[in-house]
């Protein structure tokens, strides 16, 4: 390990990175494998020891070897990307690095196999950039996310990191700062849109000089994990973004919070952090500037309420993370009483990239309201999952169709869900709707911290709001009235409405406990939560009609309303609902249609989703 | 000073101020469940909402945590919040429906029965308790549990709390009375028993001493007050809308130059768990007629409802015993007590009119009614059948099947009789109060054996004492009625009024008097002065300076008795009138 000489002044810093520039030769082969969490569970850390193992073995020991943060292309793991060509290979396997090395990194050569190959043209993409999923996508916050070893502060400093700071703290004043970044538009990307450097604005002109930042790690939604992703693969950038807001605001002491199920996170953040002050990039005179700052890593125990601001304070003091009233908002009276800006994880990531290319140019993209990228983790009912990142405005269709690649198993699209759990459902319908701040709360969604899940004809509206309400009940502090009991008698609606009990006026007593709650509650939590709820009744109220009326779940989602049977003309025989029914109540001869014998059937749907002739009839 | 509309008038609010503590100056009614004077808000029920209709968001906030804001315009009876209320309460009733307030609120806001999840909870997760302990109190003995729907009231890790002090401000605070401090502390709690009411019930810290106290004002009981315990709480003075509490406040030793002392202090019960035969303190359905008269009162413990301390149950049988200590030569209080027939005759009456078709009986040895229309009363007791009245004593009371049996003799009727009681009342023997001894000592007045107090004559002088200035009122001198009591406390009011409205004291002229030439200032008189007429003297010269500290006769209180002339070793007291050279003249007189 090389030993760090503190940064002493602007000058220290663009003497390190030409050293360190000068050191790496930019022709010699080198292989960055994906190690973000995705990955690793499809065993990117195997293949990384096995690169290395191999390459010491067969003399390539000058070979750089690179575990980094997330490339987004979750669904394709694990990744890997050659340089200097950056040619890219996915779903790599451990008996692939042989053949990886003798062609590609002695000969150049293509393993065809590796390629990503489009489901539909069949066209073959060589490198990164060319493949479908990463072509629409523009990565701003996402910059440096499998370029560079996060747990490696030269790579960061090789990739223009520190360079913002610098020219922040000896070129500006934090009236500047703050002008830029309001100039540039950004807003909030936890969720609420605020403009960041309102927020800013507000904090540094509250009196006195005890004051706190704090980032928002705390990322909590299921099926989200942007903010995981950028602690993970790219550190450096939120404690860079959190140094410049600090010094915008007249703070000396920042926090980030993480949940403590994100062990990577936590890990690279607790690196990043000594490395940054082994380089006095935090504590006394930074860039001799005079500023102090430094951060303290706080875990949390993974409630979702500890997400809210209010909540986070009580949980960083050590209480119970319940949310108290506002005001005083925290930018007047937050951590100890004093006054504290949050911002998200992904709003720290993208201020390094304003004050580095300027606000003009952060302006530029994005809509008239809406500045920047948006980075979301597109799950469910779609062929690519992964984090994307795309300019403000992009529409649904072009995420979903084509980031996402569309619908699997060529079923219809229904909806995509947005916001995480509090977030709603918005309809096929309305697919082409530019995705913004202001468009998907119209809409009856919301921005979120980033969540989209895409649902398809097989997705039953009343089973996803229970899903999200149930989420919820549980998450809920359970401090005020209508989270605690709204959500719950809410959620119990849902539960006889899907199992065939609802009765007349369950419709229009959701609607009534959904608009209370979102009314009277005392947090934001409380104040989403029947989103879910309000937006399917929006969109998809016939499902809840047919689940009330008819006592049916057109989806053939809901057990208790749903029967199960085999469509002799339509049924091949293959067998392969008999193999995956759990009950074993599917009989047949091979190459004779199947029968289920609705005794026994648990009608767990394993059949229905699995069967590849649409054989298995859900009534 | 903030400025804001509510309901369309303009009002006005100090910084700190909420927008229920505005609208309370105003007498605008807004309900309330989390919330409580001493402790700092928390907005946790919703049930204070208001509607901000300009000056800020506009939506639904709870009054009594969002604070008083320049220019807001709020509504705090709108539809959009009596609607809201309304659910709040639907939702409420659906988790406690035993819950009382819960029921009064939802009636008054017209709660619909909805087809809601019916829970059985106690506890509206209003969240007081744990915040007094924690804000108030300082123990945080208590905390919440769980999240969402399971989120309850409990202590760390569910263990009985080691910090919890026992002070039941949790129990204290809780609307829908579910919190049961046992459930959480090892500690019992300790109820401080109301002294009034003969601890049949408990008061708090501060208190009013009893119903028309005067000056009838709380007071602090420093050693249950947690405040003075702990230091923390002060719960009492953040509510005291006059700022009255003041901790610092010290019991201090007042100083009164006086004409006249009237010693009225009363009297009070013997304890009668001397005589284990009642089983008085075994039993609990034997209580003092002190006890049963507060029970019965309207502003006793139980509001004047008569119930069995053993079982909440109505007393359909009753006995009054009389005579507990009293006309007891051997082992109790020779003298009658005077007052307890009258007493009892009223009891057995009033007993009627709680209990109708109850039997009520009175063991007495003879019936005391001397007084005007006493007769009567207990005449009519008797003739209407309130009480049966047995002539004789009690030899054991002893329970048996849930009742207590008496056995006693009637010597009229002949033999031995045992009656099945719900309840026995005592009338044990009126004794002076505890401390007129010291008292007596104090002021150099005598008393008798059993500490009454002594007149100085008993019939020409019988609310005067032997010291002169110093009179007698009421049951300190000897057990007596009220009407005899106010008799003689106007006796002792005009005697003193008689001496000090005069100008001069009129007093007789043999006294004793002091020849300081020959005084030395050994204050030997002093001791044997049995009306502290003995002050003492500073001679100065003509600087001003002490030279001396002599004996000096108080004209007002000298007696003449003459013992302090006995007792001069220098012959410096004298009586006049009876000198010794006076004596000696008369003596050589007559011997001449």
């Amino acid at each position: 390990m090389r030993e760090r000489m503190r940064l002493a002044a602007t000058r220290d810093l663009e003497l390190l990175r030409s050293t360190l520039v000068a050191g790496r030769e930019p022709t010699r082969p080198s292989i960055s494998i994906c190690a973000g969490t995705g990955c690793r569970a499809h065993g990117a850390m195997d293949l990384f020891d096995e690169f290395r193992r191999q390459l010491d073995a067969g003399g390539l020991d000058d070979v750089e070897v690179r575990a980094t943060g997330c490339h987004g292309f979750c669904e394709r793991g694990p990744l890997v990307v050659i340089f200097p060509k950056k040619i890219f290979y996915h779903g790599v396997k451990p008996k692939d690095v042989e053949s990886v090395i003798e062609k590609t990194i002695r000969n150049g050569e293509i393993v065809e196999s590796l390629l990503y190959k489009d489901p539909v043209t069949k066209e073959k993409s060589l490198l990164e950039h060319e493949v479908p999923f990463y072509a629409k996508q523009q990565r701003i916050v996402f910059r440096n996310n499998g370029k560079i070893d996060p747990t490696c502060i030269e790579d960061y400093i090789v990739a223009d990191g520190y360079v913002a700071l610098a020219r922040a703290l000896t070129g500006m004043n934090p009236e500047e700062v703050i002008d830029a970044v309001k100039q540039a538009g950004l807003r909030g990307r936890g969720g609420g849109g605020f403009p960041t450097g309102r927020k800013w604005e507000i904090c540094r002109a509250q009196p006195g000089d005890e004051k706190y930042i704090i980032c928002n790690g705390d990322e909590g939604d299921p099926g989200a994990f942007m903010d995981r992703s950028i602690m993970e693969g790219d550190p450096h950038s939120v404690l860079e973004g959190m140094t410049i807001g600090a010094f915008a605001i007249g703070a000396h002491k920042g926090y980030v919070y993480v949940r403590s199920e994100y062990p990577l996170a936590l890990a690279n953040l607790t690196e990043a952090l000594e490395q940054s002050r082994s380089y006095g990039l935090l504590g006394r005179d930074i860039f001799g500037s005079g500023f102090a700052f430094d951060v303290e890593l706080i875990r949390g125990a993974g409630a979702f309420v500890c997400g809210e601001e209010t909540g986070m304070i009580a949980s960083i003091l050590g209480d119970i993370g319940s949310p108290r009233q506002r005001p005083p908002y925290p930018a007047e009276s937050g951590l100890r009483g004093k006054p504290t800006n949050i911002n998200n994880v992904e709003t720290w990531a993208n201020v390094p990239v304003i004050i580095e290319r300027g606000p003009d140019w952060f302006a530029g993209i994005g809509t008239e309201k809406s500045k920047g990228t948006k980075v979301f983790s597109l799950v469910g009912k779609v062929k690519n999952t992964g984090l994307v990142e795309v300019p403000m405005g992009t529409t649904l269709r072009e995420i979903v169709y084509d980031i996402g690649g569309g619908i699997p198993k060529e079923r219809e699209f229904k909806a995509v869900q947005t916001g995480g759990p509090s977030g709603g459902c918005i309809p096929e319908s309305l697919v082409d709707l530019p995705v913004d701040f202001e468009k998907l709360t119209e809409a009856g969604g919301m921005m979120g911290s980033g969540g989209l899940i895409v649902m398809d004809e097989r997705t039953c509206m009343v089973d996803v709001a229970k899903y999200f309400l149930n989420f919820l009940v549980d998450e809920s502090c359970g401090k005020c009235t209508p989270c605690r009991e709204g959500l719950f008698q809410m959620y119990s609606i849902l539960s006889r409405i899907s199992q065939g009990r609802g009765q007349a006026g369950d419709i229009e007593l959701l609607e009534q406990l959904g608009t209370y709650v979102r009314d009277t509650s005392l947090c934001q939590l409380g104040g989403t939560a029947a989103n879910p709820v309000l937006s399917t009744l929006r969109y998809f109220r016939d499902e809840y009609l047919a689940h009330i009326e008819k006592k049916e779940c057109p989806a053939g989602v809901c057990k208790e309303l749903v029967t199960f049977r085999v469509e002799a003309d339509a049924c091949t025989g293959c067998g392969l609902c008999k193999r995956v029914c759990p009950s074993e109540s599917i009989a047949g001869e091979k190459k004779e249609p199947h029968t289920i014998d609705m005794a026994t059937c648990v009608k767990c749907g394993v059949c229905y989703e699995e069967c590849r002739f649409n054989a298995v009839i859900a009534e | 000073m903030i400025k804001l509309t509510i309901n369309g008038n303009e009002a006005e609010a100090a910084e700190g101020q909420t927008i229920l503590d505005v609208a309370r100056e105003l007498s605008i009614e807004i309900p309330t469940l989390c919330h409580h004077k001493a402790i700092p808000p928390t907005g946790a029920c919703r049930i204070c909402v208001v509607e901000i209709t300009a000056g800020a968001r506009p939506g639904l906030v709870p009054a009594c945590a969002y604070p008083a804001q320049d220019g807001l315009e709020i509504q705090t009876d709108s539809e959009r919040v009596r609607e809201s209320r309304r659910m709040t309460l639907q939702l409420l009733e659906a988790r406690c429906p035993e819950a009382k307030v819960i029921q009064e609120m939802a009636a008054e806001y017209g709660a619909l029965d909805l087809p809601l999840e019916r829970k059985d909870e106690k506890c509206i997760m209003c969240g007081l308790c744990v915040r007094v302990c924690k804000e108030i109190i300082g123990p945080a003995a208590t905390c919440f549990a769980g999240r969402g729907p399971e989120r309850e009231i409990s202590t760390p890790y569910k263990l009985l709390s080691e910090v919890c002090i026992g002070c039941g401000a949790c129990a204290f605070v809780c609307p829908t009375e579910a919190i049961d401090p046992a459930e959480f502390c090892s500690i019992a709690l300790e109820k401080i028993p109301n002294e009034f009411n003969c601890g049949l019930d408990s008061r708090t810290p501060v208190y009013i001493p009893f119903p028309q106290a005067v000056p009838n004002k709380p007071v602090i009981d420093r050693e249950n007050c947690i405040h003075f315990r702990t230091g923390g709480c002060g719960a009492c003075k953040t509510v005291c809308p006059a700022d009255a509490i003041d901790y610092d406040m010290e019991d201090k030793v007042v100083e009164e130059e006086v004409g006249a002392i009237v010693v009225a202090t009363g009297y009070q019960l013997m304890d009668p768990a001397v005589y284990e035969e009642y089983g008085y303190g075994k039993y609990p359905d034997v209580v003092t007629s002190m006890e049963f008269e507060r029970m019965v009162s309207a502003s006793g413990p139980t509001g004047g409802g008569l119930h069995r301390p053993s079982n909440g149950e109505l007393p359909k049988t009753i006995v009054f015993l009389q005579c507990i200590g009293s006309r007891q030569e051997t082992d109790g209080k020779p003298y009658c007590s005077k007052i307890c027939c009258m007493y009892t005759a009223k009891h057995t009456i009033l007993y009627k009119h709680k209990v109708h078709d109850g039997q009520a009986f009175v063991f007495y040895m003879d019936v005391r009614s001397g007084g005007k229309n006493y007769e009567d009363f207990v005449r009519r007791v008797v003739k209407e059948k309130v009480a049966t009245y047995l002539r004789g004593r009690v030899s054991k009371v002893f329970p048996r099947g849930g009742k207590l049996m008496v056995r006693g003799a009637d010597t009229l009727g002949g033999g031995q009789v045992e009656i099945a009681a719900d309840m026995v009342v005592l009338a044990p023997a009126v004794v002076p109060s505890s401390g007129v001894q010291e008292l007596a000592q104090k002021l150099r007045i005598g008393y008798d054996q059993h500490d009454f107090l002594l007149e100085a004559h008993p019939k020409l002088r019988p609310v005067e004492t032997n010291t002169a200035g110093v009179f007698l009122a009421g049951a300190c001198h000897s057990p007596m009625d009220i009407p005899e009591s106010v008799a003689q406390a106007s006796a002792a009011a005009s005697k003193a009024l008689g001496l000090v409205t005069h100008e001069r004291l009129t007093r007789e002229p043999t006294i004793a008097v002091v020849d300081e030439l020959t005084c030395n200032g050994c204050f030997e008189c002093e001791n044997v002065c049995a009306y502290k007429a003995i002050e003492r003297k500073e001679i100065l010269d003509k600087d001003g300076v002490v030279t001396a500290v002599l004996a000096h006769v108080n004209e007002g209180l000298c007696q003449g008795c003459g013992a302090c002339g006995v007792t001069c070793r220098s012959k410096s007291l004298e009586v006049e009138g009876f000198r010794d050279l006076q004596l000696f003249s008369a003596i050589s007189a007559i011997s001449r």
